[in-house]
């Protein structure tokens, strides 16, 4: 056997036997891999069970049922609609719940200028701001800005922007 | 004569002696493989060791409520000598588990944004159990995460196994188990945990700009109607109304238009309207019709006589035929009324003005089973007026959250937000929401997903006092047990007209915001003041992180009041309207790619087991490749920046290479019943195109 092809064989069979090693160690039994500290003990400790316990009440807090519609069937069915699992969440715990009133004698008034448009000019696709944004000084020189064309005085010259009267809103 | 050679001379042997050493020192220093690539990290997962009271260390009894309960170790095991037992005998009220302990010896150690198989032997003889996990946040402690599967009844031992989404951040341990709320006996046994985590591909882009900032384009084409609310159809098509949209002359003329809108070819159809439904309320119905109420009956006067009126009418759109069919009409008119689906398909509308122009203060409720508007007395009343468009959202328990996002003038008197009980009909306050009077056309979400609970409320000014538009935006955590608003990161700032950045606090109004299938939230448009002063600015809110991204690329038309963007089946934003003070409105289109569109390759659903899912079932579908998660999200239905029904439900997956059966929750509330788009994301982040399902 030539030097060559002795160190191959015998190169070989080191690779085999770390393949082998190495494919040993990825088929270690899952169960025997532990990533807890009590796996890592290798010992399970002595615990009691803490149903009432603070980690049970954070369990049990923040679950509720809903009523349960499979409660009267005595046998097991298969494929059968599990009831809506709903949680008690946002309980508000001491905070008054405010009852129904009673139904209102008079009308809930809301502003004809909900919208925040002077409908004193323009037509109603317009909307002149009842209030100017803050640094405003001269209304008109911001509508102009904005767009605002042609701006008549459809009822009261409100915002005293039609300085000329002529009827038409910023057009001096 | 020369002695023949030896096969191996001692210098041989020494070499080969040498290299067997170095090969066993090499081998020996090799980095070990991780420990967690395919173990299982429940200890005891078998349940053989016991504790000195009888039952499986690091597994307790957990569960609440008055109901009659037995805990037992069972002889009947999968494998070995003992299953855990939990019998329900009365149940009605609370629920139990068979829970790992909340112990840092005995709970799982997981890592941020890694997911994980979770895997149980079962049997139940009831439907009414569900895989729940708790989390241990380093900074909260243990609270509770998610709900992942029903499990079927079995009378055999059967496996159950389901992905947990990425874990979330701060969180180093979970529990999990089996929770049991309905009558009948689970036993359980051979709990496994792997680490399912997949590699993330080479997230390669070649898009500039576009990797992180998206991209917008304007169409070639405008719309053909003035698309002040805008409603995703179950066949991918969009429904613009206009109504006389907000034009006097239109309504003069009784001009009132629809259209309907195809994505995938630009088309636009005209659609006859009945009345001027501008102004209206709309909402899908579970078949997939969308339920319009309300409207306008009238214009303000100028002579300040009377504002706006409320139709009664209501009609239902069938994207089927394209048609409004009338149903009866409403118990008052509505203008700007919300509307909210319920977990059982019914709808409430609160709000708005009456046919007086006076404040509607009626609970208006539509039985979607009898396909008609209830009576005043037929429907509980709490006589209390919401305000205009009040988002109103769905909670998990079926009350209503009013979010104090409202359009119009100052937040109702008190906090400004609130939970409404329609069932129980009380309202209760809640605290924390900031700025609560200049909240008007602020956009609330109910962010991803829907499981978690959470709603994020942004932005915000007042049409009255009209101040600059602010930035705030509030949070507000529904699982708590007293929610209350905290604050959250500031909308980043944009420009205003002519370039000019915004300064100061300055943020905006008329805000859109969209829920993106990659679990982020899209927040885009709005403007300074009312009707005036665009801000031209976008970014990227992750719910995950409670951050936005700034910087994202700007929709160049202004989108201001009557404008909405929405999402489209496939997984771009359109944007429309914009109706300034000056009377004018832009009929341009605007179409945004988000930056996971320009990441690599699409993932497709290949087919789907079935299109009509039920509550609690597991669906099967097929990709054609690895998919870090799936969700479904409700088709927009949105004006004046509400959609309070815009949801993103997580769908827990069970992965079996490339099939995946995807687990919906039991519960309507968390995802009311009616067409969905259903949703994959690839390991690159990428989402597929939606398939249309049908939930319930």
């Amino acid at each position: 056997m030539s030097r060559t092809r002795l160190a191959a064989v015998v190169l070989t069979a080191v690779a085999v036997a770390a393949g082998v090693s190495w494919v040993g160690l990825d088929s270690r039994d899952p169960g025997t891999i532990r990533t807890t500290s009590v796996a890592a003990r290798g010992v399970l400790p002595t615990v009691s069970p803490s149903a009432g316990g603070p980690a049970a009440a954070t369990k049990g807090a923040g679950t509720a049922t809903t009523p349960e519609k499979a409660a009267k069937t005595t046998k097991p069915v298969k494929h059968a609609t599990p009831a809506p699992f709903v949680q008690t969440f946002a309980g508000q715990p001491g905070i008054t719940r405010q009852k129904p009133k009673r139904k209102p004698t008079a009308p809930v008034r809301v502003a004809p200028t909900v919208d925040g448009c002077d409908r004193n000019y323009g037509t109603i696709a317009h909307c002149v701001p009842v209030r100017f944004p803050a640094g405003v000084t001269d209304k008109c020189v911001w509508l102009r800005e904005h767009g605002f064309k042609n701006l008549k005085v459809a009822a009261k010259d409100s915002q005293k922007l039609d300085s000329n009267r002529n009827g038409v809103a910023c057009d001096e | 004569m020369t002695q023949p050679r030896p096969m191996l001379s001692r210098r041989n042997r020494l070499h080969i002696a040498q290299f067997l050493v170095l090969t066993l020192v090499l081998f020996l220093g090799l980095p070990e493989r991780p420990a967690s690539a395919g173990a299982n990290l429940i200890a005891n997962p078998g349940l053989e060791s016991l504790a000195g009271d009888g039952f499986p260390v690091c597994w307790e009894q957990s569960g609440w409520g008055a109901n009659g309960h037995t805990f037992a170790v069972s002889t009947d095991a999968h494998s070995g000598a003992r299953s855990m037992s939990v019998t329900l005998t009365t149940a009605g009220q609370g629920d139990r588990k068979a829970m790992m302990l909340e112990d840092t010896s005995c709970a799982p150690n997981v890592t941020p944004g890694h997911q994980y198989d979770l895997s149980v032997w079962y049997k139940t003889s009831t439907p009414n159990t569900v895989m729940t996990v708790f989390r241990h946040d380093v900074q909260q402690g243990w609270v509770y995460w998610t709900d992942l599967a029903s499990l079927a009844v079995a009378a055999d031992w059967t496996k159950q196994t389901v992905r947990t989404p990425q874990i979330p951040a701060n969180t180093d341990q979970i529990v999990w188990g089996v929770t049991i709320y309905g009558n009948g006996t689970l036993k359980t046994d051979d709990y496994t945990m792997v680490d399912a985590t997949q590699t993330v591909p080479d997230a390669s882009c070649s898009a500039g700009d576009k990797c992180v900032k998206g991209d917008w384009q304007v169409m070639p084409f405008q719309s053909s109607v003035r698309a002040i609310h805008a409603v995703v159809l179950r066949n991918g098509n969009v429904l613009l109304i206009a109504g006389s949209g907000n034009d006097p002359a239109a309504f003069a003329a009784k001009t009132f238009t629809t259209a309907i809108y195809k994505p995938g070819t630009g088309q636009f159809t005209a659609v006859p309207t009945p009345e001027d439904l501008f102004c209206s309320g709309h909402v899908q119905l579970k078949d997939g019709r969308v339920l319009v109420m309300g409207g306008n009956k009238d214009y303000p006067a100028a002579d300040g006589s009377h504002g706006y009126k409320g139709l009664k009418n209501s009609y239902i759109f069938d994207p089927a035929n394209n048609t409004y069919t009338r149903v009866n009409d409403m118990t008052a008119g509505s203008w700007y009324p919300s509307a909210t689906a319920l977990g059982n398909g019914d709808v409430i509308s609160l709000g708005g003005l009456g046919e007086d122009s006076h404040g509607m203060v009626a609970t208006q409720y539509f039985d979607e089973s009898e396909n008609r508007w209830l009576g005043l007395n037929e429907a509980n009343q709490t006589w209390n007026f919401w305000g205009l468009y009040p988002s109103m959202i769905l909670m998990q328990d079926g009350r209503l959250f009013y979010t104090g996002s409202h359009v119009f003038g100052n937040g109702t008197p008190g906090t400004g937000s609130s939970i409404y009980d329609y069932g129980a009909n009380t309202i209760t306050p809640v605290n924390g929401l900031r700025k609560k009077d200049e909240r008007d056309q602020s956009m609330s979400v109910l962010l991803p997903p829907a499981q978690d609970q959470k709603v994020l409320t942004m932005g915000g000014g007042n049409i009255e006092t009209n101040p600059d538009a602010h930035r705030l935006t509030d949070l507000i955590d529904l699982k708590q047990a007293t929610p209350a608003y905290t604050a959250g990161p500031s909308i980043p700032q944009g420009t205003l007209t002519g370039g000019v950045a915004q300064t100061g606090d300055q943020g905006k109004m008329y805000v859109s915001a969209v829920l993106l299938p990659d679990g982020k939230v899209f927040e885009t448009g709005g403007a300074l003041h009312n009707r005036a002063d665009p801000v031209y600015e976008a970014s990227m809110y992750d719910p995950a992180t409670n951050t936005f991204t700034p910087g994202m690329a700007t929709d160049p038309v202004p989108r201001g009041y009557h404008s909405s963007a929405f999402l489209l089946p496939d997984g771009r934003v359109m944007a429309v309207g914009d109706n300034p003070g000056n009377g004018t409105f832009d009929m341009r289109v605007s179409v945004y790619s988000p930056p996971y569109l320009f990441k690599g390759a699409r993932p497709q659903i290949t087919s789907l087991s079935s299109a009509n899912w039920a509550y609690g079932s597991s669906n099967t579908i097929t990709v054609d490749g690895p998919v870090l998660k799936a969700e479904l999200i409700r088709p927009a239905a949105v004006t004046h920046s509400s959609d309070p029904n815009q949801r993103f439900v997580d769908l827990p997956m069970t992965v079996n290479g490339n099939s995946i059966d995807l687990n919906l929750t039991s519960n309507p509330n968390l995802a009311p019943p009616g067409w969905y788009m259903l949703f994959v994301v690839g390991t690159n982040g990428v989402p597929s195109v939606a398939k249309w399902v049908k939930i319930g």
